[in-house]
């Protein structure tokens, strides 16, 4: 019967993993809707959350879950300020220049915490405990992290039909010159998009530090793993990006009874290069 | 006028290239002033490759190390002491180039299907593919890198590509340089450049016009694997070490890939003479910042990363591209400079 625990254990944790990954793969999705910026330093400001939960931790003894919406407003504002000034300057060139630009700015970030707090792994002692039922022992740190992640994905969700601020942002994402025209101030919207998107990265980096050990380089896989996850659920389709994080969760754990470990993030990139062969527009997409 | 033109450049580069020649009769035996020119060969050499890529042909890879890496792998793995094949490493350089276009061949029919960006995040998935794989088999010794017989373990001598004095590897490197920069000069001047320009500037029309823009950039592509394994090769042997972390000096880390980007970038993409800027610019840098942050890991490559977004925002032409509009030299309508506009 060990065995039937074991996948069940092992369902049920990509299932939890993935909703870390669909917090940061909304992030990516609003910036590449509302200014068709591929962002590469998505995970990297994960990293700058996780740091956040860290410190504010190890300073003051704060539990990660309360140093969530702090962390959020710190990556918001780097966001914002960063549309702000940056992006803003790219806008109109080829798409060439916006991958580079963010390369550039993910090698930036990691590098700099590398310099600033050093290569070492380091953990946030916070245990939750664990559920055992029959067949299956669920770790509860992965438990809430996926709670806290899917509210969240509902709250912004719920922000982008509900309010005004969120539909303006939906026009802006769908076409900025009828937007404008109708009186939405598209550069604000752009910069406050941009700010959630990357706020969304700094939310699942707290999230991150209940499950990961957090260093500065730790952030790159998570980039593309949220990438990954916008592809496969459609550029642009919030609650196709939610969906297909679980999906790409599950696949990726489900691999460990056919790969080694070291080749579980592997799985996640084949998976993206057959997506991008033959659904192109995403599981969900036309 | 035009001929005139050509003439005095070629005068330039000819005297250039005798004059590096020339050069370790005066720099003689300081081993640490021909290390780092034999850096910015093969350096100059490898952001060249990624160039004819990204630079004429409009085609951002994001993977260009793991092409580097394959070379050093394969030489490797053909020479190393306990390896099954004891290869002689001249023909293991040979192969580090094939086998890098071997597996740069299907990966790139599968990247090129994509467009602009998303050809980006697909070689950068790929290069990661390549890189756990690598790092997980044994057949490539999971991890641990490879260990070319040093010196006193082999013959010395031309045969082995080993030798005690630096000088020889400076003539190795240099002639590589030139071979890969006149391989580009050519590729781009002849036909198959046009096309890629053509492409570059608008791939709908250049299909219009007959051009198949799948088979004219995977004909690049190879070109550009094919050098990069060759020089990944090159600087696996001239290391005696492959290492396979991702601490900068790793042939399959991020930042080698980087580097290939950054020395064309600074350079100025699509021109000839970029590169060779850019690394010079690149090496100095480099060696510089060790000097001062040498203590502190990160610094330097946190710098790089600034620079790839200052030149991204404030320089996209490049040192050479600059140069060119500012003093007219060679960017006629034959051979355009690289547009910037969507």
């Amino acid at each position: 019967m060990i065995h039937v625990e074991l996948l069940l254990t092992t369902i049920v944790q990509g299932i939890l993993v993935g909703g870390i990954y669909a917090l940061l793969a909304m992030g990516t999705n609003l910036i590449v809707g509302i200014m068709n910026i591929i962002n590469l330093s998505q995970g990297d400001f994960a990293m700058l959350g996780m740091f956040t939960a860290f410190w504010l931790f190890a300073l003051f003894g704060i539990t990660p879950l309360i140093s969530l919406p702090l962390a959020f407003l710190l990556t918001f504002i780097a966001g914002f300020l960063l549309t702000k000034f940056i992006f803003v300057r790219v806008f109109g060139l080829q798409p060439i220049y916006s991958v580079l630009l963010t390369y550039g700015l993910a090698l930036f970030v990691m590098n700099a915490a590398q310099a600033v707090w050093t290569g070492d792994y380091r953990r946030i002692d916070v245990s939750y405990g664990a559920l055992r039922y029959s067949f299956l022992s669920v770790n509860n740190n992965y438990l809430i992290a996926f709670i806290f992640a899917t509210v969240l994905s509902f709250v912004i969700y719920s922000f982008l039909t509900r309010t005004r601020l969120g539909k303006a942002i939906r026009a802006v994402s769908q076409d900025p010159d009828a937007a404008a025209s109708s009186g939405i101030n598209v550069r604000v919207i752009r910069a406050i998009t941009a700010g959630i998107g990357l706020g969304l990265a700094g939310a699942a980096g707290v999230l991150m530090t209940l499950i990961y050990f957090i260093y500065p380089y730790v952030g790159s896989t998570f980039t593309i793993k949220a990438i990954i996850v916008c592809v496969l659920g459609g550029l642009g389709n919030v609650m196709g990006a939610y969906f297909s994080a679980l999906i790409i969760g599950l696949a990726e754990s489900l691999s460990l009874f056919f790969v080694p470990y070291g080749l579980k993030d592997a799985v996640g990139f084949i998976i993206f290069i057959l997506i991008l062969l033959f659904r192109p527009k995403g599981l969900f997409g036309g | 006028m035009k001929i005139m033109k050509m003439r005095k450049s070629m005068i330039v580069i000819l005297a250039l290239a005798i004059l590096s020649f020339l050069s370790p009769i005066a720099i003689g035996e300081q081993t640490y002033i021909l290390h780092i020119l034999i850096l910015i060969f093969i350096f100059a050499a490898f952001g060249q490759s990624w160039n004819l890529l990204a630079g004429f042909a409009g085609q951002i890879s994001l993977g260009h190390h793991a092409f580097f890496g394959i070379g050093a792998y394969t030489l490797g793995l053909l020479v190393y002491y306990h390896s099954p094949f004891k290869m002689n490493p001249w023909p293991a350089l040979i192969l580090g180039g094939l086998m890098s276009m071997l597996i740069g061949l299907p990966i790139g029919a599968i990247c090129f299907r994509l467009r602009g960006p998303y050809f980006a995040l697909a070689t950068l998935a790929a290069s990661e593919v390549i890189r756990l794989i690598i790092l997980n088999t044994e057949f490539t010794l999971a991890g641990r890198g490879v260990v070319i017989p040093p010196p006193s373990a082999v013959q010395l001598g031309p045969l082995s590509i080993s030798f005690r004095s630096k000088i020889p590897y400076y003539y190795i490197s240099l002639t590589m340089m030139l071979i890969v920069f006149l391989v580009t000069y050519l590729v781009v001047r002849s036909r198959l450049g046009f096309k890629l320009l053509a492409i570059r500037e608008d791939e709908e029309t250049a299909a219009t016009l007959g051009i198949s823009p799948f088979r004219t950039k995977l004909f690049a592509l190879t070109i550009s694997v094919f050098f990069a394994g060759i020089l990944g090769a090159l600087y696996g042997q001239y290391m005696t070490y492959i290492d396979a972390l991702t601490d900068p000096g790793g042939v399959l880390a991020p930042w080698t890939g980087l580097d290939a980007i950054l020395i064309s970038l600074i350079g100025g993409m699509g021109t000839i003479a970029g590169p060779i800027i850019g690394a010079t610019i690149r090496m100095g840098l480099g060696e510089t910042l060790r000097v001062i942050f040498g203590w502190r890991a990160g610094v330097d490559l946190l710098i790089f990363g600034l620079l790839l977004i200052s030149i991204v925002l404030f320089f996209r032409k490049g040192i050479w591209g600059f140069i060119r509009v500012a003093y007219r030299l060679g960017g006629n309508e034959r051979w355009p400079y690289l547009k910037l506009r969507a």
